[in-house]
């Protein structure tokens, strides 16, 4: 029996929104199962609803089942209705393409996304009825491993995982299922084994094989286990998109899910060189896909799948070159079945990116959303987000002239060398935006939100003591008082206690191991979702293991300490991140290495890659800082009104 | 020109909500390049009509949606155009043309039939429960309306019962007639009511059915595209 489906069907009519466990997804795919196969289960550790969007499980997905020798799967964490009745029937967790057992695939691969999501890993591997520490395992059990951005710091997750990916996923995977096929044929004795062949692929990294030695509290060394084992793991880098225009089928859902339209990944990697961004410093260089294959992509997508709606996906996709005549040639293609919307997911703070947002959105109109980060020019050269308060009222302007009500702006609190100033220039940005917004509706509305800071390994701010959950709720205190006579600004903010924990796992190290899986014991699961994160348990599990949240989240580091990723490379040199850490205390802005001179962050030189941008020169209209005169940063627009009459904005 | 489209919803596709199975409609319509007519308006939305709403989870072999569209199409070949962007398990059985003027689904619908997969159970039991229950002058059933509990008799809802005289893999199979006017009654509740012991397996609403001039007759015959009922009703 292969298909649990019989099993399933009485389980699925008690549980809620079933339809989430059914698969059939326009194209889904029902690969067939043989010994002489590799077979991998690609598992999201969140909800459908999140998780089936996600484009490298679905990029990953195809690729493996083009190739003869492997067949992949899909999974999803099931709620906690469906969990408790899988539980009670002593059932594994299962795919949604085939409803196949989890415990027969050769591979449990975990896209990790968000470190919050550490708790489900443990409880998908448990559902999966394989042990959820990598030594209890025997070799019939799965290979449990994960790729995704929280693998650049895989240490809190090392006792979990038998091996993880860093960077792009395209080529390895068929690298990996090579070796898992040779130790199948040749009778899949040893995990050992298998495990020391793996950690010679590079971009893979097998935890087992590394010996971390400690001084207290402190790292002295992490060394690999054997001579051929590298002593750094490298991440894995696509030098071309064009050559994997992927996913070719984009899976259509039968039920609601986020995101839920057509997504095209327009290029990889950014530059700008915000601070705070892991993203942005772990995915360099930039790898534009020709804007010929976007076309190409988008309109046969569209007639594929029946959406009327696509999203140019990118890390900053008003910075590709020539956007406007992508975007333009999309909405006017009249192949495509009916009206198309673009929407662009991240959008650049200056008119110019609004321009193109009014001439795609024509048909339905939803909010827009800007992301200054910070509220005064100061605290922006910080973090080297270089938006001039000019770009930001320019775009503002521009928004609601043409014909937008409703904004979102996005800022972080708990920044380094933040002051109640700057806190408050939120309050003031706000403000601002929605005095201009006056002048041409009677009740504008902006909409801020503000989420606390979390350091992410691989960054400039690597080294920086995150804020304490108290001082975070005290800025959103002054930041709530500030804005709330103010009609029109709405404020939203993360709840610092979920921050501090996202913080424990972030930049944890290998003994953060037993504090993730006590949380999990206690049925800690879900930590993303706000009705099911429980900070005391966090808080008991750092206690009853004896380790301290101030040593692990809200420490600085020093420049000659040892970090729990130093063994680890996203391909930037650690002296490149310390420079970039005192430039930014020294309030110095970095422009972006696409269209200036090389800063040798060590991303392109140390993999003999490039960039592949098909313009030389910076876009048109103000760009964070690239070629733009950045003396008038901080410096107010006159357009405004004063709030008050008598006084001066 | 409206077409009306009879379809089926079976296999796992049941455990799908009227909602999302709304939207691989639109979905699947768009895909097929019909000339489908758009609503007026800030949010322009295909002109498109439901039957009856089926509980989640239950099979059907009678669903029907109407489509509006802006220029005359060929109807046959019209659903292979539909199916290749429906999921598996919605097939198209029945198509034909409609006049604008036909009372909408919804409003000619007064009853619809039912079968049951019980497991659990056995013949001499379901015929006794079904007997007993049909033998009933009043059958009350309590429901929350508004807050409200509401007590209702449904008896004149249950126009027939009947058994199957085989078992269908060690299930008893029942099949009940139940009106949708004045008020619906749920298979759930029609369940609760039978109280027969064993577990429903499978639900499946094989026609949803007109009266006309005392005849049950479907919204549209599958199988033969060329006389829609409908066409009758037309006022």
């Amino acid at each position: 029996m292969t298909s649990m489906w019989p099993q399933l069907e009485p389980l699925l009519a008690k549980v809620g929104k079933p339809a989430r466990y059914i698969g059939c997804e326009e194209g889904s795919q029902r690969p067939v199962h043989s010994p002489d196969k590799v077979s991998w289960l690609l598992i999201y550790p969140d909800t459908y609803e999140i998780g089936l969007p996600n484009q490298g499980l679905q990029i990953l997905y195809e690729i493996l089942n083009e190739r003869s020798d492997a067949a992949a799967e899909r999974s999803y964490a099931p709620w906690v209705d469906l969990e408790a009745e899988l539980r009670a029937n002593n059932l594994p967790l299962f795919s949604v393409d085939t409803h196949r057992p989890a415990p027969l695939f050769d591979l449990l691969a975990f896209n990790l996304s968000a470190e919050l999501t550490y708790t489900n890993l443990l409880n998908c591997i448990d559902l999966a009825h394989v042990p959820v520490r990598a030594a209890d395992r025997s070799p019939q059990h799965p290979l449990v491993c994960a790729g995704g951005h929280c693998t650049y710091n895989p240490e809190p997750i090392s006792d979990f995982v038998d091996f993880v990916v860093l960077g792009d996923g395209e080529e390895v995977v068929s690298e990996i299922t090579e070796v898992i096929g040779d130790w199948k044929r040749s009778g899949r004795d040893s995990r050992e084994e298998v495990l020391h062949r793996l950690a010679l692929i590079e971009g893979v990294y097998v935890p087992s094989m590394y010996e971390v030695t400690y001084d207290g509290p402190r790292i002295i060394s992490v060394l690999p286990r054997y001579n051929d084992v590298p002593a750094v793991v490298g991440k894995r880098t696509v030098a071309d998109l064009a050559e994997w225009p992927y996913p070719k089928n984009q899976l259509v859902p039968v039920t609601e899910v986020v995101h839920d339209r057509l997504n095209v990944e327009v290029f990889r990697g950014c530059t700008r060189g915000c601070r705070f961004c892991q993203a942005g410093m772990i995915t360099r260089p930039v790898r534009e896909r020709p804007a010929d294959q976007v076309r190409t992509m988008v309109s046969e997508g569209l007639k594929r799948t029946g959406y009327d709606e696509v999203a140019l996906t990118s890390l900053s996709t008003a910075d590709m070159s020539g956007i406007e005549s992508v975007v333009t040639g999309i909405v006017n293609d009249p192949t495509n079945c009916g009206q198309v919307s673009v929407s662009l997911p991240s959008l650049r703070v200056d008119a110019f990116t609004v321009g193109v947002a009014a001439q795609i959105q024509k048909a339905r109109r939803t909010g827009l959303t800007f992301a200054p980060e910070a509220g005064t020019w100061r605290m922006r050269q910080v973090i080297n987000k270089l938006i001039r308060e000019e770009d930001l009222y320019g775009a503002v302007e521009s928004a609601y002239s043409q014909g937008w009500r409703r904004m979102k702006l996005y800022f972080l609190t708990g920044l380094p060398t933040e002051t109640d100033e700057d806190t408050l220039g939120i309050a003031e940005l706000a403000r601002n935006c929605v005095e201009l917004g006056r002048a041409h509706h009677k009740s504008p509305s902006v909409t801020v939100s503000v989420g606390g800071f979390v350091p992410k390994p691989f960054t400039p701010f690597q080294w920086f003591g995150q804020n304490t959950s108290v001082e975070l709720q005290r800025k959103i205190n002054l930041l709530r008082d500030a804005t709330r006579k103010d009609r029109g600004v709405d404020l939203k903010w993360h709840d610092p206690k979920a921050t501090m924990a996202e913080g424990i796992a972030s930049r944890g190290d290998r003994r953060i191991g037993a504090v993730i899986e006590e949380v999990w014991r206690r049925g800690g699961t879900f930590q993303e979702w706000s009705e099911f994160f429980n900070l005391e348990l966090w808080e008991e599990a750092m206690a009853n293991n004896g380790l301290e949240i101030d040593w692990y989240v809200y420490r600085h580091r020093h420049e000659d300490e040892v970090l729990p990723w130093d063994h680890l490379s996203a391909g930037l040199h650690k002296d490149f991140l310390w420079q970039d850490w005192r430039d930014s205390l020294n309030e110095v802005g970095l422009e972006d290495c696409r269209w200036t001179p090389c800063y040798d962050c060590g991303a392109c030189t140390g993999y003999s890659i490039e960039h592949i941008v098909a313009s030389a020169t910076p876009p048109a209209g103000g760009s964070q800082g690239t070629g733009v005169d950045l003396a008038s940063g901080g410096a107010v627009p006159v357009t405004l009104r004063p709030r008050m009459p008598g006084v001066a904005v | 020109m409206r077409v009306r489209l009879r379809f089926t919803k079976i296999g796992k596709i049941r455990f799908l909500g009227h909602r999302d199975l709304a939207r691989c409609w639109e979905r699947a319509i768009r895909r097929a390049e019909l000339p489908i007519a758009y609503t007026e308006g800030f949010h322009p939305r295909p002109k498109v009509h439901y039957g009856l709403a089926l509980p989640t989870g239950s099979e059907s072999t009678a669903e029907y949606i109407d489509l509006d569209l802006t220029s005359d199409v060929e109807l046959s070949g019209i659903d292979k155009l539909l199916s290749d962007g429906l999921p598996v398990g919605v097939d198209i059985t029945g198509v034909a043309e409609v006049p604008f003027n036909a009372l909408a689904l919804q409003a000619v619908v007064d009853h619809c039939r039912w079968e049951f997969e019980i497991v659990g159970s056995d013949l001499p039991s379901a015929v006794s429960a079904a007997e007993t229950l049909l033998a009933r002058e009043e059958v009350p059933l309590t429901f929350e309306r508004k807050g409200k509990a509401i007590t209702e008799n449904i008896r004149p809802a249950l126009l027939g019962i009947t058994v199957d005289e085989d078992l269908r893999d060690d299930a008893v199979v029942l099949t009940a007639v139940l009106a949708t006017k004045p008020r619906s009654v749920r298979p759930t509740e029609f369940l609760a009511c039978l109280a027969l012991a064993g577990e429903v397996r499978r639900t499946c609403r094989q026609e949803q059915l007109m009266t006309i001039d005392g005849a049950s007759l479907p919204p549209l015959v599958a199988g033969d595209p060329s006389r829609p009922v409908t066409a009758q009703l037309a006022s």
